[in-house]
C-alpha cells in the first residue's frame, strides 16, 4: 500500500521532470515525443536528449546512492554509514580526478566509450580502495564514532590530494574536472546513460540477491556465521554492489552528499520494518523521490544538485543523530 | 552427543586452552564456569565453530565440525553470544525466523514448516504473545528470550550460549536457566552455557565444565571445584565468596 503511494509519487516527479524546462514544452508533448508520436524534431531532441536523460539519471542516482547507504549501514552495523560520510565517494572522486587530470591524453585520444569506461573504472577503483579501508577500520575498531571520524579524515586527505592534482593539472583538464565536481545530473549525456544504467542495475541486482544475508547481518557477522552465512563471500558481494552503485554515480554525476545516509532511515520509518526484502524497494523508492525533488528544486533555483542534497540532507542527518542518542 | 578430543583452543599461535577431552551426552545441560579471562568464551567459540581449533577436534555425533560447510554446521549447532542484540524495527517473530536461515531458500522465504518451527520456538521460551512486538520496544530480558528462541528455531541438536544471563535481573536469570533446562530434558538437546551464577547453575545444570589453568575438568555438580575456579585468583584472604558477594550486589 505504502509502496504504491511511493511509486505514484515517483511517477509524478518523473512527469514533472519531463514537463519542467525553459523551452515551454508541455507534458503532453513530452509524452508524445517519448512514445514516438507526431511532434516537431526539435521538441523530440529536447525531450529525449535533455529532459528524459536528466530524469532517468536523477532516478538512477537516487536509487543507487540510497541502496548503497542501506547495505553499508547493515554491513558495518553503523546507522550513520553512507557512501559520502565514510569517504567512499571521496575515493571515487580521487580515482576520477586522477583519470581526468592525469590522463587527458588517454581520455581525449580514445573514443567516448573508452573515456566513459576509463572514468567509471578509475572511480570504481578509488571507491573499492576506500571501501576496503573503511572495512578494515571497522573490523578493528568497534566504535562507530571512531570509524566515522576516520572516514572524514580520509575524505579530507583525499580532497587535499585532489587539490594538489588541480594545482598541477593543465588548464583544459582542470576545467573539465571543476565542471565535474559541481556535477549536476544535466551533465550526463544520453550516450553515457546506458553505461550508468547498466552499472547501477548490476549493483542493485547484487544488493537484491543479498537481501537474506543482509537480514542475518543485522545481528552481526558472528551470529550470521552461526546461522549458516558464508560471511566472506557475502562481504565481497556487498562490497561489489556498493562500489558499483556509489562509484558509478560519483563518476557520472559527481559526489552526492548525505542522500545515501538519509534515505534508508526514512525508508525504515515509513515501512516500519528491518527486513531487507521489503526495505530495499522502500529505500530505492525514497531515494528516487528525494533525488528527483532535489533536482527539481535545484533547477528552480539554478543551483547544482549537490548543493540541494546537502542543504536538505544536513537537517535530516541531525535528526538521525538525535534519534540514535535516545 | 558432543565429543571433544585433545582439543586446543586459542587465537592465532597463542593457545589459551589445551589438552581438553570431554564427552557431553544429549539431553544434558552443561554449565561452563571459570574466572574472567580463563578462556570460557574461547572454548565456547571454538565449540561453535567460530574459531578454528588449534589442535584436536570437536565431534558432533561423530562429525568433525571443521569438515562441514557453514550451512551444515548451522544445522548442527546454534549459538548465543554475550552481545546484547536489539535491532530497531525487527519484530520478535522476524528475529526468531532468522534462525530458519539454514533451511530456507536464497530469498529466505518461510515454508509452513518453518512458520511452525518459529511458533514452537516462541512458545517453548514463553514468548508467543510477543511475536509482533518490535525489538526496540522490548526489555533486555525479552530481547534475550527472543535471541534464545531464534537459536531454538534453528533446530540444532546442540545449543551453545555464552553468558546468556549476564545482563539480566534475577527473575529473568531463573527464567532463562529453566528454559535451558527444559530444552535439554524435553527436547533432548545438548546445551552448553557459561555463567558466573554458580547457585543458578547448581540448581539447573546436569554437570559443570570447569575452565582453569589452561584446561578443563568435567564434574557432575562439583560445587567445591566450581567455587574454587571462581575464587582461585583471590587467594585465601581475598574478597568474600562469589556467592555472598553476588547476593550483596543483588539486594
Amino acid at each position: 500500500m505504502k509502496i504504491t503511494v511511493l511509486s505514484l509519487l515517483l511517477v509524478l516527479l518523473v512527469s514533472a521532470e519531463l514537463a519542467a524546462g525553459s523551452s515551454g514544452i508541455s507534458l503532453k508533448d513530452a509524452i508524445l515525443a517519448l512514445s514516438g508520436g507526431d511532434v516537431p524534431p526539435d521538441v523530440r531532441t529536447i525531450v529525449t536528449e535533455i529532459r528524459a536523460t536528466r530524469a532517468v539519471s536523477a532516478l538512477l542516482a537516487g536509487l543507487a546512492v540510497s541502496v548503497c547507504g542501506l547495505v553499508m549501514q547493515t554491513l558495518f552495523r553503523n546507522p550513520l554509514a553512507g557512501p559520502y560520510v565514510l569517504g567512499v565517494d571521496s575515493g571515487a572522486s580521487l580515482g576520477a580526478a586522477l583519470f581526468m587530470l592525469g590522463a587527458p591524453v588517454l581520455s581525449s585520444g580514445a573514443g567516448a566509450f573508452f573515456a566513459d569506461a576509463g572514468l567509471a573504472g578509475s572511480a570504481w577503483t578509488g571507491a573499492l580502495l576506500s571501501m576496503l579501508l573503511v572495512a578494515f577500520a571497522s573490523r578493528r575498531l568497534k566504535d562507530i564514532m571512531t570509524v566515522l571520524i576516520l572516514g572524514m579524515m580520509f575524505g579530507a586527505g583525499v580532497d587535499a590530494v585532489v587539490q594538489i592534482l588541480q594545482f598541477l593539472g593543465d588548464r583544459s583538464s582542470l576545467r573539465s574536472y571543476v565542471m565535474w565536481t559541481m556535477g549536476s545530473l544535466g551533465t550526463v549525456s544520453s550516450g553515457q546513460l546506458p553505461f550508468l544504467a547498466a552499472a547501477v542495475c548490476a549493483g542493485l541486482l547484487l544488493a537484491a540477491v543479498s537481501a537474506k544475508p543482509l537480514n542475518l547481518l543485522l545481528l552481526g557477522e558472528e551470529y550470521a556465521e552461526t546461522m549458516g552465512l558464508n560471511a566472506r563471500r557475502t562481504r565481497y558481494v556487498i562490497y561489489a554492489s556498493a562500489v558499483l552503485l556509489a562509484g558509478t554515480v560519483t563518476a557520472f554525476c559527481g559526489p552526492i552528499g548525505f542522500l545515501g545516509l538519509v534515505s534508508p532511515h526514512m525508508a525504515r520509518a515509513i515501512s516500519g520494518t528491518a527486513d531487507h526484502r521489503r526495505l530495499l524497494p522502500y529505500t530505492a523508492a525514497v531515494g528516487g523521490i528525494l533525488m528527483l525533488s532535489c533536482d527539481l528544486a535545484s533547477r528552480l533555483c539554478s543551483l547544482p544538485v549537490n548543493v540541494m542534497t546537502s542543504l536538505a540532507g544536513v537537517p535530516a542527518v541531525i535528526w538521525i543523530v538525535l534519534k540514535n542518542r535516545r | 552427543m558432543l565429543k571433544i578430543e585433545n582439543l586446543s583452543a586459542g587465537y592465532a599461535r597463542h593457545a589459551v586452552l589445551s589438552g581438553m577431552d570431554a564427552v557431553l551426552p544429549s539431553s544434558s545441560l552443561v554449565a561452563v564456569v571459570g574466572r574472567n579471562g580463563s578462556g570460557k568464551s574461547t572454548l565456547l567459540r571454538t565449540l561453535a565453530g567460530l574459531l578454528p581449533p588449534l589442535g584436536g577436534c570437536v565431534l558432533y555425533d561423530g562429525t568433525d565440525i571443521t569438515s562441514v560447510t557453514v550451512t551444515e554446521r548451522a544445522r548442527m549447532i546454534s549459538f548465543v553470544s554475550t552481545e546484547r542484540v536489539r535491532v530497531g524495527g525487527l519484530s520478535c517473530h522476524d528475529m526468531v525466523a532468522l534462525g530458519r536461515a539454514p533451511y530456507t531458500d536464497w530469498r529466505g522465504r518461510l515454508s509452513p514448516a518453518d512458520e511452525e518451527a518459529v511458533r514452537k520456538a516462541l512458545s517453548l521460551v514463553g514468548m508467543e504473545r510477543y511475536a509482533d512486538r518490535k525489538m526496540d520496544r522490548m526489555s533486555d530480558g525479552e530481547c534475550q528470550m527472543a535471541v534464545i528462541a531464534r537459536a531454538v528455531a534453528q533446530d540444532t541438536p546442540a545449543i551453545i550460549l555464552d553468558e546468556p544471563t549476564a545482563f539480566l535481573d534475577y527473575p529473568n536469570r531463573c527464567r532463562t536457566a529453566s528454559v535451558l533446562k527444559s530444552l535439554s530434558s524435553e527436547e533432548g538437546k545438548t546445551i552448553i552455557w557459561s555463567t558466573h551464577d554458580i547457585d543458578l547453575a547448581m540448581g539447573y545444570s546436569d554437570c559443570f565444565m570447569i575452565v582453569r589453568d589452561g584446561g578443563i575438568s568435567l564434574d557432575s555438580r562439583d560445587l567445591a571445584g566450581a567455587l574454587c575456579a571462581e575464587k582461585q585468583e583471590n587467594g585465601p584472604s581475598g574478597p568474600p565468596s562469589p556467592l555472598l558477594s553476588r547476593h550483596i550486589r543483588l539486594h
